[in-house]
């Protein structure tokens, strides 16, 4: 099909097609959906896919035609599309589809216009010798402490005490059953809980189970957990009836050598090093990537975005499919997941809307860096790339070459080469003032 | 009987679309009692053509197994008629 197509710019990053399509072109259309729907239709007399054109007019105009308007005009659309070089993002809309529905007819040529959203465009602002204030991160010896704390923790053990009384810190399983006035109904119900005073429902009455032995039973009152699972109960004041079925204490090693050697290295100071080192690793991390988003916001704010509704609303769809996907993985379906945190669909929507439109924003404003300054990536990139992952897995450089170009992960590599280039880039080229100081977050 | 009772319906199916195309021929379902000259008279009468040929047959209806036993679809008449000059409407452009 060969059609003639106008492309008139409008605002918001949408254009107006108007095409033109002749008359042989529309027959031809025509003549598709005949096949198509003779195809499909049994009349007796005829076989199949045999029934002639006349037939098919007399008795299934309206068809034919419906099918002829969405034929012809897509592939029209479709061909203007790649005719124009047109990178679009929203399906077509048809201005006045009732009149070009009744426009359209055997033998006579078709013109008409339809509006398209294509993919945004930047003017991109100045990116370079801006001043910026970047949020800066400290870490101390508490930071040190804590990690240490942590790789004690990973090194206890938890074992089992027999004949012994419960005591804080310990670890208990229970049997507990929940009531609000006599003992009237069963809900038996398995519970492990730390006697460290964390407990989001015995915590509070922790010192109740302190001293009891295995197979003792104890009453007590308390409020009934708000999460307990019988909605008759919750939240209200009742009382427990808990039998005491394990108990367990943690034995943490000595914060010694002993320790460091654990996880090769000679002395405990050695393995502080290593932790300081670290730390400040993160710390510098931390701050490369808070200039660099400063960088980016005000580099947003300097420039000028054409961009329509669709693609933000295309970006908000894909990240919607993504976590479907990595919620399957956990066996739940986005309807569960949704009344877990009990927010509607449309809520999660707005509320990826900002980060969506962020997105494309720094897409186009990375890309176009890119294109300007000619950032790419070089084989010596690649070459440090490899020696790092050689480096990781203690194989010899060829190989890990080998390995990492046999498999997709060669694009995410050299995308996260490019994307450290920028940031490099923009780094070295902007000046960032250090703003207030945060300590670094240390999970558990 | 009169003309209309004459011709029942024409016959439009794969056969006899390439019996029109390749040799003008047209099939037609008649009255079981109408012979070639009352068929002949007829299409002429109603449709304003000029028929040079006429065959007619008989077709005997087929059978039918049914929970019943065997029954019978009725027996019904067919005309293949040539023409000299004119044409049918309901025929054209197949």
């Amino acid at each position: 099909m060969s059609v003639e197509s106008k492309v008139e710019k409008l605002e918001n990053a949408k254009v107006k097609l108007t095409i033109d399509i002749t008359a042989s072109d529309v027959n031809q259309g025509f003549d598709k959906a005949y096949k198509k729907i003779g195809a499909k239709v049994k009349l007796p007399g005829f076989r199949p896919g045999k029934v002639p054109k006349s037939i098919l007019k007399q008795r299934y105009e309206d068809t034919v035609k419906n099918e002829a308007f969405e034929e012809i005009l897509n592939q029209a659309i479709e061909t203007a599309i790649v005719k124009d070089k047109l990178n679009i993002v929203s399906s077509p809309d048809i201005e006045n589809v009732t009149d070009v529905y009744t426009k359209l007819q055997e033998n006579e040529s078709l013109s008409f216009q339809a509006v398209l959203e294509v993919y945004p465009t930047v003017e991109l602002g100045p990116y370079k010798d801006l001043t910026v204030t970047a949020k800066t991160f400290y870490y101390d010896a508490s930071h040190v402490d804590l990690e240490l704390k942590k790789l004690q923790d990973r090194e206890a053990e938890v074992i089992k005490k027999e004949n012994d009384t419960a005591e804080t810190d310990d670890l208990l399983q229970i049997q507990c059953n929940f009531y609000l006035v006599a003992k009237d109904e069963d809900n038996n119900l398995l519970r492990h809980i730390n006697l460290n005073g964390n407990d989001e429902w015995f915590g509070p009455h922790q010192d109740q189970l302190l001293g009891m032995k295995v197979g003792d039973e104890k009453d007590f009152g308390m409020k009934i957990p708000e999460d307990y699972g019988v909605e008759a109960l919750e939240g209200k004041d009742g009382y427990v009836h808990v039998k005491i079925l394990e108990i367990n204490y943690i034995d943490l090693p000595d914060m010694d050598d002993e320790l460091a050697k654990d996880y090769n290295f000679d002395t405990l100071d050695d393995l502080k090093k290593d932790i300081e080192t670290k730390l400040e690793e993160t710390v510098n991390q931390k701050k490369r990537e808070e200039t660099f988003s400063a960088l980016v916001e005000e580099i947003i704010t300097n420039s000028q975005f054409d961009m329509g509704e669709a693609v933000v609303e295309n970006r908000i769809n894909q990240n919607l499919r993504t976590m479907q996907k990595q919620l399957e993985k956990m066996n739940v379906s986005l309807e569960h997941y949704l009344a877990m945190i009990r927010k509607s669909l449309d809520e999660i929507k707005d509320e990826m809307r900002e980060s969506s439109l962020k997105d494309i924003q720094f897409d186009l404003i990375r890309q176009s860096v890119i294109e300007k300054e000619k950032i790419e990536v070089t084989d010596e990139d690649m070459d440090l790339e490899y020696k790092r992952y050689a480096d990781h897995a203690k194989i010899p450089f060829e190989e890990a070459k080998k390995a990492l170009s046999q498999n997709t992960t060669l694009d995410t590599l050299e995308y996260g080469r490019l994307h450290n280039k920028l940031i490099d880039f923009l780094i070295e080229h902007n000046t960032a003032k250090d703003g207030e100081k945060e300590a670094i977050q240390i999970n558990s | 009987m009169n003309d209309h009772s004459i011709i029942i319906r024409p016959l439009l199916t794969e056969k006899t679309i390439s019996a029109r195309t390749i040799g003008g021929k047209y099939y037609f379902q008649i009255h079981p009692k109408a012979n070639k000259i009352m068929v002949s008279q007829a299409l002429e009468n109603l449709f304003k053509v000029k028929v040079s040929k006429c065959n007619t047959y008989n077709i005997k209806g087929k059978k039918n197994r049914g929970r019943q036993g065997k029954t019978y679809r009725s027996n019904w008449k067919k005309a293949i008629v040539t023409l000299k000059e004119g044409n049918f409407d309901f025929y054209e452009g197949i």
